[in-house]
């Protein structure tokens, strides 16, 4: 049996990583092989962190072959998977162009929409890829992810019905059901497809976040996170800015407003505002808190995840008791303890499961420097005795901390510093 | 191939190591100084009479000396004292076609490439053609209209068919030989008790009692998985449970399975099965055996479902009478398995082979250390750092240590020691392999354990749901 032979039959069974290694053998026999290069792309493009890698094969493959579709249309693929969604359009049309009743091409051009997030179009794309080819798997399955990001909840129903009527055992359309069920706050059923999802392939990272998520969602205060997340993002990043600013200077204007007439209802209005901002950041991290104290479900897990939800839920109760207990015994080291913590739980709600290895550094630097903060501020302020106000280091070091924190909500809707540049 | 003064100096402090004799040997082979060639494989034969590789290279030397027929000669007897030593087979290849038996050439020729597969060469293989070595004639599944298509689209296909239509030199005529006696059993694999002490439950004890089971309607036999991470002494365990069991043992791996002709993976599997009745009680022992037993939803081609389908037939149909053979699968991804034969009859006894433990991996670290110039070697010390490594992995340990003296030999001119301190440091930046396993096996575990399957990783991991 030759390395191709096998590394099809491996390709077929899903072993991607054997697959590889067999194409690559045939390569360095074969250099010149473009149809060893499209399937090389094809294994590399579904193992995490080898997108760029699937670029440079399909980008040889078209070099060898440059009109052929189906090379253009997996490069799109690639490129959507690499967030870079202009490319991944311009790709996609050639494919198209190439060969205009190529259901594979109009998927592709779909999912470079998608990756744009412009969900609309995305969903005209897979209709027309599903005119074409009825049977087309993967574009009913972005029909169903573009109508539940537009949230065309009965029609996205309806297409998760079809992908589950004709083929029960899809794991995709299970997280596609799954998704589905979150989305109308049915976080039960959603376990359930998620589970199965699982079963079928139990390596689906895509199965795993969306068990985990139902797993947070049995939390009403997660559910209603959730629905913040299905809202905005039905929007493009731009708009989702717009929205963000819009909300933000809408809050500044009625704070504005409210001190000349009730200086109180303004203070109410900020502590809502903080309030709203920290629920927005803490909550995926909360969620995680809420896992690891259920036995079974702490389990999905994986380790980044699980410091976040430490950081994030174990960091706020921590700093909210100290917060309290500072308060209500005027005790200046244990109170200005418990900002500290609360602050850091900001950054840390980004520095552990981050895609990003920037993002990683630079808040779980923040969070850091911030803890480092907090301990250097405590022993400052225990060695001085009651009655002699804050020390200037603790004003400084406070100061520049809670800034820090408080530009983590801003830098953390930075996309770059949320998502891996190595695909 | 390494600088031949810094191997004769090597040498000087260590005369007796046969690793440098033969490393020199093969040097002074590359760069034709027969005649030091010569002395350092007589040496390694003075220390090791029996040793193949010198006594193949000693008859290379004789031809090449233009002693063909003194060559050939010893050659024989080395392919009749080691069967499965390739390279002395590719180099009677060598000499047969050399004297115009091009026939007799291309039979040594698919001996040992089915021996050792990374021995082929296209190019040896043409002229063995050339001078009239094919093989019988076989009608080709496919048209040539066809083919491109079935480029696309079959796991099957071969990619060299389209080059040589009508000798199928991808995969050589099949011949199985039983090995009669296992040279390995239980105490001679260091360790791993509770891998020992499964399989005696689940294998040796019913051998020993078969009139016992037979009167509960049991079968002696069956079939028994064993999986794990790979590298970690599956095939070492099953060569050893043959041994235990005094049985007799066949080795089946995947490239003596799988042909390109329709029909013939299905026809060779067959005979497989019908060699080890004809020997039965035997071990049939298939290794990578989810190649073999695919779960079907992942075949797209009828070819590797018929495969499977006859493998399935082979195990337990009414047909099959396998009384007295035991089969053993191993595997590294026993998720990849189709359901059908884990059911009663077939694969229906698991044996989870974890990495390595304590006890093995200091019997491993003593077989790695033997031969080589290590000092102040404390097995059991370099045992508990290597914690979740396998036999790859602590190899990997070894080389890496190795690499770091080496260069200090090669600027010193001498033999210099590999200390304790090094293989530590060497352990230190090894990472476990098995990591990767686990990662994966965990997810099945968790999710896809319905049947219990994988309890034992469960265990293993210390998880309890």
């Amino acid at each position: 049996m030759s390395d191709l032979s096998h590394g099809l039959l491996l390709q077929e069974q899903g072993r991607l990583e054997e697959a590889e290694a067999c194409f690559n053998g045939v390569l360095a026999r074969e250099p010149d092989n473009d149809f060893v290069y499209g399937r090389l792309a094809l294994c590399q493009m579904s193992q995490s962190g080898k997108k760029r890698r699937a670029l440079d094969s399909i980008n040889e493959a078209i070099r060898l072959r440059p009109d052929d579709s189906f090379y253009h249309s997996v490069r799109a693929l690639v490129l959507s998977d690499l967030h870079r969604g202009t490319e991944a359009l311009a790709s996609a049309d050639r494919a198209v162009s190439l060969n205009p009743e190529d259901s594979f091409a109009l998927t592709a051009k779909s999912s470079a929409y998608c990756s744009m997030d412009l969900w609309s179009d995305a969903e005209i794309w897979s209709r027309k890829a599903l005119a074409v080819d009825g049977d087309n798997a993967m574009a009913e399955n972005l029909l169903a992810h573009t109508l539940r990001m537009q949230g065309k909840a009965e029609l996205n129903a309806a297409a998760v019905a079809r992908l589950l009527a004709a083929d029960p055992e899809d794991s995709l359309a299970h997280v596609n059901a799954g998704w589905s069920a979150l989305q109308l706050k049915d976080h039960r059923r959603a376990e359930t497809h998620f589970r199965e999802a699982l079963r079928l392939d139990s390596e689906s990272s895509l199965a795993r976040d969306g068990l985990i998520e139902s797993f947070k969602a049995r939390s009403s205060f997660y559910r209603l996170y959730l629905s913040y997340c299905f809202f905005m993002q039905r929007f493009t990043a731009g708009r989702q800015w717009m929205i963000i600013i819009g909300i933000y200077l809408t809050y500044q204007v009625a704070r504005n407003v409210l001190k000349a007439f009730s200086p109180a209802l303004a203070g109410v209005l900020l502590v809502l505002w903080l309030g709203l901002v920290l629920w927005v950041w803490l909550a995926p991290g909360i969620g995680n808190f809420l896992i690891l104290l259920d036995r079974s479900a702490r389990l999905a897990l994986k380790r980044p995840e699980a410091h976040q939800g430490l950081a994030v839920g174990g960091g706020l109760i921590c700093g909210v008791v100290l917060l309290l207990v500072g308060t209500f015994l005027t005790l200046l080291p244990i109170l200005l303890t418990g900002i500290g913590l609360v602050a850091s739980t900001i950054p840390a709600s980004i520095a552990f499961d981050n895609d990003s290895k920037t993002g990683r550094i630079l808040f779980g630097g923040i969070t850091l420097a911030t803890y480092l903060a907090v301990v250097a501020v405590a022993v400052v302020e225990s060695l001085r005795s009651p009655g002699e106000g804050i020390h200037v280091l603790t004003g400084v070091l406070g100061g520049f901390t809670l800034l820090a924190c408080l530009g983590s909500t801003w830098l953390g809707n930075i996309r770059s510093l949320r998502r891996s540049s190595e695909g | 191939m390494a600088d031949i003064q810094s191997l004769r100096q090597a040498l000087a402090e260590s005369p007796d190591n046969v690793p440098l004799l033969l490393m020199l040997g093969d040097a002074c082979l590359e760069q034709f100084s027969l005649d030091e060639a010569k002395e350092a494989y007589d040496a390694v034969v003075r220390i090791d009479p029996a040793n193949p590789r010198a006594r193949t290279h000693l008859a290379q030397l004789l031809d090449l000396g233009g002693r063909s027929s003194e060559a050939i000669l010893r050659l024989e007897q080395v392919c009749g004292d080691h069967a499965n030593y390739a390279p002395a087979w590719m180099l009677r290849a060598r000499f047969s076609l050399n004297e115009g038996r091009a026939r007799e050439a291309r039979e040594f020729y698919d001996r040992a490439i089915s021996i050792d597969s990374a021995l082929r060469n296209d190019e040896f293989l043409k002229r063995i053609r050339q001078g009239g070595g094919q093989r019988a004639v076989e009608e080709p599944r496919d048209s040539g209209t066809q083919r491109s298509a079935e480029r696309q689209t079959n796991p099957f296909f071969d990619s060299e068919f389209e080059e040589d239509d009508f000798d199928d030199d991808s995969l050589p005529d099949y011949e199985f030989v039983f090995d009669e006696k296992p040279d390995v059993d239980f105490a001679r694999v260091g360790g791993m008790e509770s891998v020992k002490e499964d399989i005696r439950m689940k294998i040796l004890y019913p051998l020993d009692n078969r009139e016992l089971f037979e009167a509960y309607g049991k079968k002696v036999g069956g079939g028994v998985l064993l999986y794990g991470p790979p590298g970690c002494g599956k095939t070492l365990i099953s060569r050893a449970t043959a041994g235990e069991a005094n049985l007799r043992f066949l080795s089946v791996g995947l490239h003596q399975i799988l042909d390109m002709w329709l029909g013939k993976s299905e026809e060779k599997l067959h005979e497989i099965f019908e060699m080890a009745r004809q020997n039965a009680p035997a071990v049939l022992f298939f290794d990578e055996v989810d190649a073999l037993a695919a779960d079907r939803r992942d075949m797209r081609s009828s070819a590797g479902r018929t495969l499977i389908n006859q493998f399935l037939a082979e195990l337990d149909s009414e047909a099959s009478n396998n009384d007295g053979i035991l089969v053993l699968g191993a595997t590294n991804a026993p998720w990849h398995l189709d359901s059908a034969f884990l059911r009663p009859g077939r694969f229906d006894r698991l044996v989870f082979v974890p990495p390595p433990d304590e006890p093995a991996r200091e019997q491993i670290i003593r077989i790695m250390a033997e031969g080589k110039p290590v000092s102040g070697l404390d097995p059991a010390a370099l045992a508990k750092k290597v914690k979740d490594f396998s036999g790859a992995d602590i190899k990997a340990v070894f080389d890496q240590a190795i690499e770091e003296v080496l260069s200090d030999a090669m600027k010193s001119g001498k033999v210099v020691p590999i200390s304790q301190k090094q293989l530590l440091k060497a352990a230190k930046n090894v990472k476990p392999s098995t990591r990767k396993w686990f990662e994966s096996a965990r997810n099945y575990a968790l999710y896809a354990n319905q049947s219990g399957f994988y309890d034992d990783v469960l265990r293993y991991l210390g998880i309890g749901k």
